[in-house]
């Protein structure tokens, strides 16, 4: 069995180059486990080469979380990284305790999110930001690191200006010079380190004409994803689609193992919303370079009409990675406009942050005969519920609405297993005494519920209800923010399941534009991420509300709480209690 | 099983974990602040809840406070009275008063396994000498009989458990008739607890105190020494303790048996987020819960197997080792026939010597 990457599109015969696409993911790992994802899939990000907010366990526990996006630059706060001290077989997972048989690892120097102004790259250094300030990067020390770790992706660097937009012809020629060129670097064999037959492997598997729209990347060395360069200018994105594709000289292909194109050793493509938003808006939108787009100063549809401009020639059977969506209404428009096949969700995590229990599903639900979040069963429903709000005191219910099952460890916690033994305690009548209140418990939900076949049931604990992550949240108890983090990406995950069977389903492609359609007058648009442009006349809905009771929390309860009041005491002339 | 462990989850909520993570580190008993509770969520949601363990999820043992110490230490103009502790109501500023009544009635509604009696506790100090601190036992013993009354009348005796306190300050005298009169009392409670201490006092007067109580309480019910301080905020000693660490791949403690270490989180990723992240804090509470329940587990074990005397001298030499043994631990439990010093010439330090914290014992590693 060959080791490596197999990537199939469904509907081969549907030859659109854009659209709503339905693919498998399997990654054949040299020790013969297999990870398979259906796509279009979620990406969780990490933040410090955590998930935040969620322990080891937790990220386990979830389903939802299989592909991992990790931002490399702030490990280069030590030099070298730690990570790449790690030994043994998968160092990155390893380093970081995610687990080689369920997730699929990818990285990238920069957070893709993050779109801070930052100095100047070079033209052999990316500038990359840390804790210690801003770090330069070749390279040679990326393809360096990044063999040592063993991801299952990695991101080319790419030379995306985070300087103040517009940007001159002259400065986006210069940015896709580079972006090639360390594209080119990342390809090359290394002489010293990597043993000849990866390299041989990965010349034989010619990406571009696999006839099957299958395929085989060898799992030796991290396949390789590239960014799609050119910011906010057609031509400019179109010049480095171009440049992948040209047919390299003998030299160069002698230079990056014998590939014909630089696109031959590529898996495949990602593109960066959040620094192209930016682009976008404070740059006016160059016509399109082919003449059946319509230019248009939306920035969701001027953001489709880019994608397309970068894929338009490159070979669809790729997979595409769509990084920093800004909600689900978002993430619709691109994977029907342009099709993707990875979808980070970074929004699931923001609104845990600010105490948001997302509560929406794909298909929407019909209305009139589903229970909705707010009385009004005729107007916009919102994508979830701010919990900091007061009418979740005393709401007993389960974070999603009923008839949404969330199987997450919020909405249907795991009774543990096992327990650590501390030396004599007891342990089995006490464990005995749990399982039979627990037996007594499930036993008369089910009474309640009206009898439920699934067995599997017992062994889960009832939902944690609004009202406790109510108290937690105001409480400033971390534990509300990891409940949501789990339930958020369960939530995103169904979500893309959602259009997944939709996809599958016959005539799935037409069906799935009118199921985004019917979702769009169900659930009203919101930008869910933290920092996100807003656009003009944006009225506040629960992000907005649930982001200022989270900070007057965080004013009230967080660190330097008693610093604070005790300035206001010592103000108001009563001393502070001890 | 006793002695046992029991984590403060003040708010319904051990930081950072969810219930049943606490639960598979082999937690079996934690404790909620009723004060706190009884600020928030409240009593009426409690009550619709079906009480805090539903609330909160928690399936095993849960332990309440009677809410009088918090009150006397958090809010501000509290007076004690015959009838209960009168404060300002940290919502309106108006009067309230906090009867021996109401305490064992909040923690009705809280339902907690095990329920403190409401004590007449002398303010904030346990330093206070004088007539005060009689007063404050004497009328510590009546508002016992007004607590057991009001649970006996209440039919809550089969699913709660009344502890009482035993007051008197670091007056032996005090101690000693608070002692005769809350054991003729032993037919209403189901253990005792011993308060009054944790508030400033000398070490080597704290541990007179404690053993002059566990020597007369009767054997037949359980005890609770309140406010023994395994550190709860442990986060910047770690962190001190980390910083060492940016390059070290080992775990915290390679043979501890918690998720954190057995998973191999190494030290230099804990480094690497500590204080950054959330998930930094969680993976230390796993450890550090787990940590002190291994303390009190292998106690039980040595407990059991007629060792204790072994266990105590290996566990000091392993803890304290070069840092010097705190003199009051030595004197403490030589007077309980166990020589630490036995074929050990460890260094002996003055005062109250070394804390619970791991900072010590992060950076000897």
């Amino acid at each position: 069995m060959p080791s490596g990457l197999q990537f199939t599109l469904a509907h081969s015969d549907h030859a659109a180059q854009f659209g709503p696409r339905l693919g498998t993911l399997i990654l054949r790992r040299p020790n013969g486990c297999e990870i398979t994802l259906d796509t279009p899939t979620l990406l969780t990000s990490t933040s410090r080469g955590v998930v935040s907010h969620l322990s080891r366990d937790h990220v386990r526990q979830s389903s939802a979380i299989r592909w991992v996006h990790v931002p490399f630059e702030t490990f280069l706060e030590q030099s070298p990284p730690v990570p790449t001290l790690q030994t043994g077989p998968h160092p990155l997972h390893r380093f970081l305790g995610f687990v080689p048989q369920d997730h699929i690892l990818s990285t990238s120097v920069r957070d893709p999110d993050d779109v801070r102004q930052m100095p100047p790259n070079g033209p052999n250094y990316l500038a990359a930001n840390s804790l210690r300030g801003v770090r330069k990067i070749t390279p040679n020390e990326w393809r360096t690191y990044t063999d040592k770790i063993q991801p299952d992706f990695v991101i080319a660097l790419t030379d995306t200006p985070h300087t103040p937009p517009p940007f001159s012809q002259k400065r986006l020629t210069k940015s896709i010079e580079r972006s090639s060129a360390w594209l080119a670097s990342l390809l090359s064999p290394v002489v010293s380190a990597v043993t000849p037959t990866a390299s041989t492997d990965l010349t034989a598997t010619d990406l571009s004409q696999a006839p099957t729209n299958a395929s085989d990347i060898a799992a030796t060395k991290p396949a390789v994803l590239v960014h799609l360069a050119g910011a906010a200018s057609h031509p400019a994105r179109s010049a480095f689609a171009a440049a992948l594709l040209e047919p390299l000289s003998d030299i160069e292909r002698a230079s990056i193992g014998g590939l014909p194109t630089l696109d031959a050793g590529v898996a495949g493509y990602t593109i960066d919303l959040a620094p192209l938003r930016i682009a976008i808006s404070s740059s006016p939108v160059s016509p399109p370079a082919s003449s059946d787009i319509n230019p248009s100063t939306n920035i969701t549809s001027s953001l489709s009409a880019l994608l397309q401009t970068s894929l338009t020639r490159l070979p669809r059977t790729k997979l595409r990675l769509i990084y920093g969506t800004l909600g689900p209404h978002d993430a619709l428009h691109l994977l029907r406009d342009v099709g993707t096949d990875v979808l980070n969700a970074s929004w699931a995590l923001h609104a845990a942050h600010v105490g948001v229990s997302l509560d929406f599903v794909f298909p929407a639900p019909t209305r009139d005969t589903s229970p909705t979040i707010e009385g009004d069963s005729a107007a916009l429903q919102p994508l979830g519920r701010n919990l900091y709000a007061p009418q979740y005191a005393l709401d007993f219910a389960g974070l999603s609405t009923s008839g949404n099952t969330c199987e997450c460890a919020a909405c249907a916690p795991h009774m543990p297993d096992t327990r650590i033994v501390h030396g004599s305690d007891a342990s089995e009548e006490a464990d005995a005494y749990v399982r039979a209140r627990r037996a007594a418990s499930a036993s008369a939900d089910q009474a309640n519920d009206g009898g439920d076949d699934d067995s599997s049931a017992n062994l889960r604990n009832p939902s944690y209800t609004r009202a406790y992550l109510h108290h937690l949240l105001h409480t400033h108890e971390m534990s509300a923010h990891a409940l949501l983090a789990l339930h958020n990406l369960a939530v995103a995950e169904a979500f893309l399941q959602g259009v997944r069977t939709v996809l599958a389903s016959s005539g799935g492609v037409d069906r799935f534009a009118n199921e985004v359609a019917r979702f769009e007058a169900y659930y009203a648009e919101e930008s869910l991420t933290v920092g996100a442009p807003r656009e003009e006349g944006e009225k506040g809905g629960i992000m907005a509300e649930a982001r200022a009771m989270w900070a007057q929390v965080e004013l009230a309860r967080g660190k330097g709480r008693l610093a604070r009041e005790k300035e206001r005491a010592v103000a108001g002339g009563t001393e502070a209690e001890p | 099983m006793l002695p046992t462990f029991m984590p403060v989850a003040t708010q319904a909520a051990i930081k950072g974990l969810t219930p049943e993570q606490v639960e598979s580190l082999g937690v079996s008993l934690i404790l909620n602040n009723t004060y706190h509770l009884n600020l928030r969520p409240g009593l009426e949601v409690l009550r619709a809840a079906g009480g805090a363990h539903k609330f909160q999820g928690w399936n095993r043992n849960l332990l309440t406070d009677s809410g009088g110490f918090q009150m006397v230490s958090l809010s501000k103009f509290t007076t004690i009275t015959e009838e209960g502790a009168l404060f300002e109501s940290p919502f309106t500023g108006e009067p309230t008063i906090l009867t021996p009544e109401e305490s064992i009635a909040i923690q009705h509604t809280i339902g907690a396994d095990i329920i403190m009696q409401l004590d007449d506790m002398h303010k904030v100090s346990s330093l206070t000498v004088g007539p005060r601190v009689e007063e404050a036992m004497e009328r510590s013993v009546r508002w016992l009989d007004r607590c057991i009354s009001h649970h006996q009348s209440s039919g809550k005796t089969d699913t709660q458990n009344l502890f009482a306190i035993v007051q008197g300050g670091l007056d032996s005298d005090l101690r000693d008739r608070c002692l005769d009169e809350m054991i003729k009392r032993k037919d209403g409670v189901a253990g005792f607890a011993i308060g009054g201490l944790s508030g400033g006092e000398e070490k080597d007067i704290f541990w007179r105190v404690i053993r002059q109580c566990t020597g007369k309480l009767p054997e037949d019910r359980p005890r609770y020494s309140m406010g023994i301080g395994f550190a709860e905020d442990i986060d910047d000693a770690n962190t001190e303790g980390l910083s060492k660490h940016a390059k070290d791949l080992r775990p915290i403690d390679d043979t501890c048996p918690c998720p954190t270490c057995t998973d191999g989180t190494s030290r230099a990723i804990l480094h690497h987020t500590v204080t950054h992240e959330t998930a930094a804090a969680h993976a230390l509470t796993l450890h550090n819960i787990t940590f002190q329940a291994q303390v009190m587990g292998r106690a039980r074990t040595a407990i059991m197997n007629g060792i204790f005397p072994d266990y105590l001298r290996s566990f000091f030499a392993e803890y304290f080792g070069d840092d010097g043994y705190p003199e009051w631990c030595v004197n403490a439990l030589r007077t309980v026939g166990v020589d630490l010093l036995e074929n050990n010439n460890a260094k002996v330090i003055q005062g109250d010597g070394a804390k619970w914290e791991y900072a010590a014992s992060m950076a000897r590693q």
